[in-house]
């Protein structure tokens, strides 16, 4: 197993949200999904095509994404995922999901006996 | 929607799965691709950025992997994949899947016929609406020695069931049948005999019971007047040749014997026909007629079957509380004589039982029994599929071990033995359900008693009950499949669960051939284990086995005072106008007319044949020098047996002392007898009695008659019942001794004709003589019917199916048992042999002998064999308990049977334990060495 991998730290299913997040910006192929997560994420995501490849089909699957064989800026074949409009709804709503639990979660983390006396 | 949508787009990637393989290659490469680009764009060098790539990308085919397992068509998919797989897999090893399947068939056939026979006889309702309320009142009367259980009475006379009904709040509905056991059908061509009964007509509709043809009897065929008859499936088969325009033919039924005038021959309608499967109140009923209100029967002497139904939510101890108040009024207790005297404390006069209880009670324990052993069948065949699974995963360790290092999931890979166990316990299941089929047939035809005519009834209950409604089980099958897949499951995924737990490095250590590298301890502990505990179950099923196989040998063995071979025996009856000196001259004109048949050596004629088991006595047998009072109540009174002159000569009985009875001992030469052994013992001290002066039956007062002559004990009943004290008389001189005494007619008829049992001997194949005997019935007088004509043989093989019946069937668990215990320690040995190659091949280099090394493997199979075996033995010390009543001439500790079975199966044993330490002496020490 590759020493980079940190997919396995991730919270189960945020990996379909982070993806979907980064198609939000614009439609992308698998490699370049890959190497923005890391970019955006100052390399604290490293996710292996393992975790990857199995997101992607999943997504598809179930019509959050939507593929097409692309030319890259490179000239070369490449297939490039977009969000669809069921995707669009659903990162909405787990971004919406995930910042209420973070912030509750953060909260019960901060608490001190104090505060809550 | 989504659930629709999935479907849909998992149907599409599993028919084009190709096409989606493609798409996914072409990906990984792009991917690849972009990530060297990358790299190189970073400043590596291309070679150092392909490598570097590829490390990055890991393994193509797991992420390829990793990404067919999302969606459940991937699952169908892998499950395909896996049966196909499996399959080929078995088949590279034909051996091992066929013992594994063969023995799942066995296992699962033989438990599911077994199962469905105790199932349909034992736990399954009578096939009558609500069966559960039908019962029957049980009389109890105190019996004749002390000691003994209380006599049961279960029937009723008609009169009785009507005040009864009357009276009794916790049944609704009592019916009544009466079953004369001869009853002559008049035909164009002489006369047939059925066995039938005369019902309430309320009988079919208490029982719920449809026609096959026409309607069954109904409340009004009960009036005065009506002359109706129903007939069953088999007898519109044999007599009517299944004529689908039978209703409303009349035939003429005349009942015979004490039952004669019952049915006096007036044409009676045939009104329906009942259909195969309905059995009540015997299996072999031909016709039913009704009791009308002008029948005989209202008014008969004798007593009938009564059934009764309970009223909703009654128990059978309320309804039976009920009955010792009716009863008593209905019939009380008689005030003198044996039947006054009080019941044994805690023991009421009338209790209540169940139909179905009392149908199949008797058959219990043996049926009980016989579950027992199946189970333990199941057991072994369990154990054994699971020794062999464990073998050949420990056989697979390297090459699952190679599948998990080039990245197979490990789910996957325990999938994929899963599957093969299933595919193997699915084959198992299906040839298992062939093999139940055919079970079931066999142990129908084992257990179906051959019987015919007046047979029928006194080997009742030698046969199992209920027989004709089994079938099998789908319950069973689908239990005794699912224990075995469920075993199959367990074992077979061992091997990939214990994986976790090898290195897998030394697992794929190239130092070790196929089976060497996962030589776990644990489990070949296990596979040890499992061999152990299933010699010791067979031991136990073959000590079982071997004691009723044992027992019936015996039983066959036994001389019962007469010769069977080359006899046939006819039973015959007579038309009840003709008066007695007729009848008596036609016995006299049939016994000429066998001795004419070409064949025959010897003919005769007695009042009922062996086998038969009737028994009549006349008054107290009083001995010379005794007096009545001494002889009154001698449980030692000779019955008394009624025979042509020459019936014991033709039976192959022998003289002890004196002479035979000869053609010159008639009714108007001085009376004289033939007693057995067991009277010169029981009442002559042992001393010769030929000569004496006896007194038959007490009467002091009329002449004392002479001894002539000491035959050899016979048995007369069942072969295993021991012999009685007879006296055998010419029948001309039982009948003037019975119009001596003015007995009534009947009477006469009983003591000296009885069931009119003829015998014919020849020194060729009895059959042959079978045709000629019965034209000659017909040609003596074409009223006579022909109630049974069968080879003694025949009879004697009919009266220990019981017997045969269990000791075939377990014999045969405990053959099925034994050889999978040898197959379970020949895998185990031969095993460890090929474990061991290297070792062995170290030894012989280091000077061992060939008999050293076959001494150490067969010292290990004789340990784990001689273990099992001595366990089984105690086991079975405490559990042949549970044959008691089954064995004769036998105790269940019999110590031959003992040793015998554990030498035999030690023998077996060893030979399964020999064979894999031969092999382990053909090894080449050198190639040993040299190849691993």
């Amino acid at each position: 197993m590759n020493e980079a991998d940190k997919t396995s730290g991730l919270v189960q299913g945020t990996l379909d949200m982070l993806i979907l997040r980064s198609l939000d910006l614009e439609p992308m192929h698998g490699y370049g999904i890959g190497v923005r997560l890391e970019q955006i994420s100052r390399g604290a995501l490293r996710v292996n095509a393992g975790s990857l490849f199995p997101a992607f089909r999943r997504l598809e699957r179930d019509g959050q994404v939507k593929a097409a064989w692309r030319v890259t800026e490179n000239g070369r074949r490449a297939k490039y995922y977009a969000l669809t409009t069921r995707g669009r709804t659903t990162l909405a709503k787990a971004t919406k999901d995930w910042q209420l639990q973070t912030r509750a979660i953060s909260r019960v983390l901060n608490a001190s006996l104090a505060k809550l006396s | 929607m989504k659930l629709l949508r999935s479907f849909l787009v998992g149907l599409r990637d599993l028919f084009g799965k190709r096409a989606v393989d493609r798409d996914l290659d072409a990906e990984l490469k792009a991917f690849l691709e972009s990530s060297i680009e990358d790299k190189v764009r970073s400043g590596m060098s291309p070679d150092e950025a392909r490598r570097a790539a590829r490390l990055e990308l890991g393994s193509e085919d797991s992420v390829k992997e990793a990404v067919r397992d999302v969606g459940w068509e991937m699952v169908v998919d892998g499950i395909r994949r896996d049966v196909g797989y499996g399959v080929r897999s078995l088949a590279r090893n034909p051996s091992f899947a066929i013992v594994a399947v063969a023995t799942l068939a066995v296992g699962i056939g033989v438990t599911t016929a077994v199962f469905s026979v105790v199932n349909g006889v034992l736990l399954e309702p009578l096939p009558y609406r609500d069966s559960d309320q039908l019962v029957r009142i049980v009389e109890k009367a105190p019996a004749r020695t002390a000691g003994s259980p209380p006599l049961r009475r279960t029937s009723m006379r008609w009169s009785e069931m009507k005040d009864w009904g009357k009276s009794a709040t916790t049944l609704s509905e009592m019916a009544y049948t009466l079953s004369p056991p001869i009853t002559l059908m008049r035909g164009p061509e002489g006369s047939t005999r059925l066995s039938g009964c005369l019902v309430s007509p309320n009988l079919f509709s208490m029982l719920a019971a449809r026609a096959h043809l026409g309607r069954t009897l109904e409340v009004r065929d009960g009036a005065a007047g009506t002359r109706v008859v129903v007939i069953s499936f088999g007898a519109w088969q044999r007599h009517f040749d299944a004529d689908p325009s039978i209703i409303g033919r009349a035939v003429s039924l005349k009942t015979m014997g004490p039952e004669a005038g019952l049915l006096d021959g007036t044409p009676l309608t045939i009104v329906g026909v009942m259909p195969r499967e309905f059995d009540y109140p015997m299996s072999y009923a031909d016709f039913w007629a009704p009791v009308t209100d002008d029948s005989k029967a209202v008014a008969w002497p004798g007593s009938g079957n009564v059934i009764a139904r309970l009223r909703d939510g009654v128990s059978t101890s309320a309804a039976a509380d009920e009955a010792n108040v009716v009863g008593e009024s209905v019939r009380p207790r008689p005030t003198s004589g044996p039947l006054a005297q009080p019941l044994p404390a805690g023991i009421r006069r009338f209790d209540v039982e169940r139909l179905k209880d009392q149908t199949v009670d008797e058959a219990r324990p043996a049926l009980r029994m016989l579950a027992g052993a199946v189970g333990v069948v199941l057991l072994i065949v369990c154990a054994n599929v699971a020794g062999l699974l464990i073998a050949r995963g420990t056989a697979r360790h390297r090459e699952i071990a190679v599948r998990l290092a080039i990245g197979a999931a490990r789910g996957r890979i325990i999938r994929q033995l899963l599957t093969e166990s299933v595919v193997l316990a699915l084959a198992g299941g299906i040839l298992g359900t062939l093999v139940a089929a055919g079970g079931v047939h066999l142990l129908r035809e084992l257990a179906s008693l051959n019987a015919e005519g007046v047979f029928r009834i006194s080997f009742r209950g030698v046969g199992l009950p209920r027989l004709h409604e089994i079938s099998v089980d789908g319950a069973m099958l689908a239990l005794a499949t699912a224990l075995s897949t469920i075993t199959a499951l367990i074992v077979g995924i061992l091997p990939a669960v214990s994986l976790s737990r090898v290195d897998d490095v030394r697992t794929l250590g190239l130092r070790g051939s196929g089976s060497q590298g996962g030589a776990l301890p644990t489990e070949a502990r296990i596979r040890t284990m499992l061999v152990g505990g299933q010699v010791a179950l067979a031991t136990i099923l073959l000590i079982g086995a071997g004691l009723l196989v044992n027992s019936f040998s015996k039983l066959t063995r036994v001389d019962p005072g007469w010769n069977a071979s080359g006899v046939v025996t006819v039973y015959l009856a007579m038309p009840p106008e003709y008066p007695i000196v007729r009848k008596a001259a036609l016995v006299e004109d049939l016994i000429r007319e066998m001795r004419l048949v070409p064949g025959v050596e010897n003919a005769g004629f007695t009042y009922a044949g062996p086998l038969l088991g009737l028994i009549d006595t006349l008054g107290w047998f009083v001995p010379p020098g005794r007096t009545l009072e001494e002889m009154k109540g001698n449980p030692d009174n000779p019955y008394i047996r009624s025979v042509s002159h020459d019936f014991l000569q033709t039976m192959g009985a022998r003289l002890v002392a004196g002479r035979w009875l000869d053609e010159r001992d008639d009714a108007a030469a001085p009376p004289v007898l033939l007693v057995n052994r067991a009277v010169v013992e029981r009442l002559f001290g042992g001393r010769n009695p030929v000569g004496q002066m006896v007194h038959l039956d007490g009467r002091m007062d009329l002449p004392p008659q002479q001894i002539v002559g000491v035959v050899d004990d016979m048995r007369q009943g069942r072969l295993d019942a021991a012999p009685t004290p007879q006296m055998f008389l010419d029948y001309r001189q039982v009948l003037a001794l019975t119009q001596q005494r003015s007995m009534p007619p009947p009477a006469q008829e009983r003591l000296a004709f009885g069931f009119l049992s003829f015998v014919a001997r020849t020194n060729g194949d009895p059959r042959a003589l079978m045709p000629s005997l019965r034209s000659l019935v017909g040609r003596v007088d074409p009223s006579l019917g022909i109630d049974a004509l069968v080879p003694m043989d025949e009879l004697v093989a009919s009266s220990l199916t019981r017997q045969r019946f269990y000791a075939s069937v377990t014999g045969f668990f405990a053959a099925i048992a034994a050889a999978l215990s040898a197959i379970g320690i020949y895998g185990v040995l031969a095993y460890s042999v090929g474990r061991r190659r290297q070792e062995f091949g170290i030894r012989m280099a280091l000077g061992a002998t060939t008999r050293d090394i076959v001494s150490m493997v067969l010292r290990r199979g004789l340990l784990l064999a001689g273990i099992g075996i001595a366990v089984g033995i105690m086991a079975s010390v405490a559990l042949t308990r549970t044959l008691d009543g089954m064995l004769y001439d036998l105790t269940p500790l019999d110590p031959l049977t003992y040793v015998t079975v554990g030498l035999l199966f030690a023998g077996v044993t060893s030979v399964s334990s020999y064979l894999p330490a031969r092999r382990a002496t053909r090894i080449d020490p050198i190639g040993a060495l040299r190849c691993d």
